[in-house]
């Protein structure tokens, strides 16, 4: 009866907090040994668990955005950084030419990172290379209505693969043709 | 002659501890009370109940299955007219514990019932077998928020859209789940309803709306705002939609968890140029700077009775999931294996980490049991992360 007592006193310093309001357990059987049965219904979530979206949102793409697209290049980054390299400067400062040249759409800075780090981290990473494309692509000229940015972490890669040349293709700032002026 | 070609190997001389290796976490090893268990009763639904039951019980860290035990529980399972029945006795050395009977349509549901009862009623803890975890899967067609019992029934789609869920987290009542999706075009806040099975967007600020946290009264939600061009920590009142910011400052805070008693918040921020964990009240102002052991720390998560944080820090190139006490000391390393383990979060007995890991291939949610550090895999296809932890009671 001793190890009884010290297996359920060693489990008690180990006790956390017993958290109130959980499920309510009928108080009728003890551990002084009172006996009584009782019928506990164990309920299932109802089969439709599939939430529906509240707002619908449409998107479109046509012919003539994909030209767009074709022309407008992404940039790429070096680990763990936000910083545009010489070449990422020549590629916006083109991409901001055409942009400016050619109406008729606006564009989406999507900013990306590899699969290293953590998901939250990742999300603010992607958010700075974003708006580091975005803030050259405004300072060179081009219009702030015809632009947007957003950050997509490391949550949508372009490469899945686990490797150097995966993650070198993913640490991005990717720009996406929307529809519009 | 020859003259032996000399390879000379460089020795970092370290100090007691280098920086890139850590006390692995040792387990509790608390004597655990041994249950010796039977189960009889219809052919079909023994095995399984006799499985889960043992499962339930040794990944309790609380309770063993031995062959003699302490405790004797005896089980019948048996089909009715309106479902399934559980019978269950428990006694010690002749003298009755408790006795018992559930019903229900699920095995698995009435196994976990009883298992979690058992621990209770042995120890006075409450057991964690009925809890559900809900992660995010990534596929070829989409992403999907779906939710997981801790047993082998597959996982059950809450949510699904071909653009970015991420960042889930239950609410402390567990009607709810707020998460992050991109479907608008923009990282939005949408909270989903199990009671109303709908989402509903309730944050929709310009750039990320991220990383949400329920404060343990369940009336603020902390969550991470890049609006204005700063990523920085705000409150979300969810019955008012009022945002209150809690810091304030150029470099990126993210990744909030409130302490238990929901007067703190433990989070990320990069501040002196990389991320670090930092604590401050709930209300904003000063933060302590709570890790200085690791170049790179995000997604600390602060357990339940309110005394460890666990979180991510790499470690050479590889990610692992770490605890320390919440003043900072008594690190611990919890995974070896794969590169990529994040995104702990703790069971709601703080006996229990679930988190993400690549040690088998392709991410997955696992489940370590801190008593005696058994891990289990918790789902099963898809590349699934991001698990969150419903709290006790739900069913």
């Amino acid at each position: 009866m001793n190890t009884r007592l010290m297996t359920i006193s060693v489990a008690s310093i180990l006790i956390a907090t017993v958290m109130s309001g959980s499920g309510c357990r009928p108080g009728d059987t003890t551990l002084d040994g009172h006996d009584t049965t009782t019928v506990i219904v164990v309920e299932e979530f109802s089969d439709t668990l599939v939430g529906v979206w509240d707002t619908d949102t449409l998107s479109t793409s046509t012919d003539i955005l994909l030209v767009h697209q074709e022309h407008l290049n992404d940039v790429f980054f070096d680990y763990d950084s936000d910083a545009l390299s010489g070449d990422a400067l020549e590629i916006l400062m083109e991409d901001a030419s055409y942009i400016m040249e050619t109406g008729g759409f606006r564009v989406l800075l999507e900013g990306h990172c590899d699969e290293r780090g953590t998901i939250d981290y990742n999300l603010a990473l992607g958010e700075n290379r974003a708006l580091a494309a975005y803030n050259y692509l405004v300072n060179y000229g081009v219009d702030t209505d015809r632009l947007e940015y957003v950050s997509y972490g490391k949550e949508r890669p372009f490469d899945p693969a686990h490797n150097e040349q995966a993650w070198g293709q993913n640490r991005r700032a990717h720009l996406r043709v929307l529809p519009g002026n | 002659m020859r003259i032996p070609y000399l390879v000379i190997l460089p020795v970092l001389i370290t100090g007691t501890s280098s920086p890139d290796s850590f006390i692995p976490m040792t387990p509790v090893s608390a004597e655990c009370i041994p249950v010796s268990v039977s189960v009889e009763g219809d052919r079909d639904l023994v095995d399984t109940a006799l499985n889960q039951l043992i499962e339930d019980i040794d990944f309790s860290g609380l309770l063993i299955t031995s062959d003699v035990g302490y405790a004797e529980a005896d089980v019948e399972v048996t089909r009715s007219l309106n479902g399934i029945e559980l019978r269950a006795e428990v006694t010690s050395g002749g003298e009755s514990l408790l006795a018992r009977n559930y019903s229900g349509e699920n095995i698995y549901s009435l196994v976990h019932a009883f298992a979690d009862d058992l621990v209770y009623d042995l120890t006075g803890e409450e057991g964690i077998a009925s809890t559900w975890i809900a992660y995010v899967t990534r596929t070829s067609s989409g992403y999907s928020l779906s939710v997981k019992s801790q047993d082998p029934r597959s996982t059950r789609n809450v949510m699904s859209d071909e653009d970015v869920i991420t960042t889930p987290a239950w609410s402390p009542d567990g009607d709810k789940i707020v998460f992050t999706s991109f479907k608008s075009g923009n990282a939005d806040l949408w909270c989903y309803s199990f009671s109303e099975s709908r989402a509903e967007r309730i944050l929709s600020m310009p750039g990320l709306n991220s990383s949400p946290a329920w404060s343990p009264d369940g009336d603020a939600i902390a969550l991470t705002l890049s609006m204005g061009g700063n990523i920085d920590i705000y409150l979300l009142d969810p019955g008012t939609d009022k945002t209150t910011r809690l810091t304030l400052r150029g470099s990126i805070e993210t990744s909030a968890s409130f302490s238990p008693t929901g007067r703190q918040i433990v989070f990320t921020s990069d501040r002196i140029g990389y991320p670090q964990l930092y604590i401050m009240d709930s209300s904003g102002g000063t933060a302590i700077r709570t890790t200085s052991s690791h170049g790179y720390c995000d997604s600390p998560s602060w357990s339940p009775d309110g005394d460890r944080i666990a979180y991510t820090a790499r470690t050479g190139r590889d990610f692992h999931i770490f605890v320390m006490d919440s003043d900072g000391s008594n690190i611990r390393q919890v995974t070896f294996q794969g590169s990529l383990n994040e995104d702990p979060v703790w069971g709601p007995t703080g006996r229990h980490i679930a988190f993400s890991s690549d040690m088998d291939g392709e991410r997955a949610v696992y489940v370590i049991e801190l008593n005696g550090l058994t891990i289990r895999k918790l789902s099963y296809g898809g590349d699934s992360y991001c698990p969150t932890w419903s709290p006790l009671g739900f069913r």
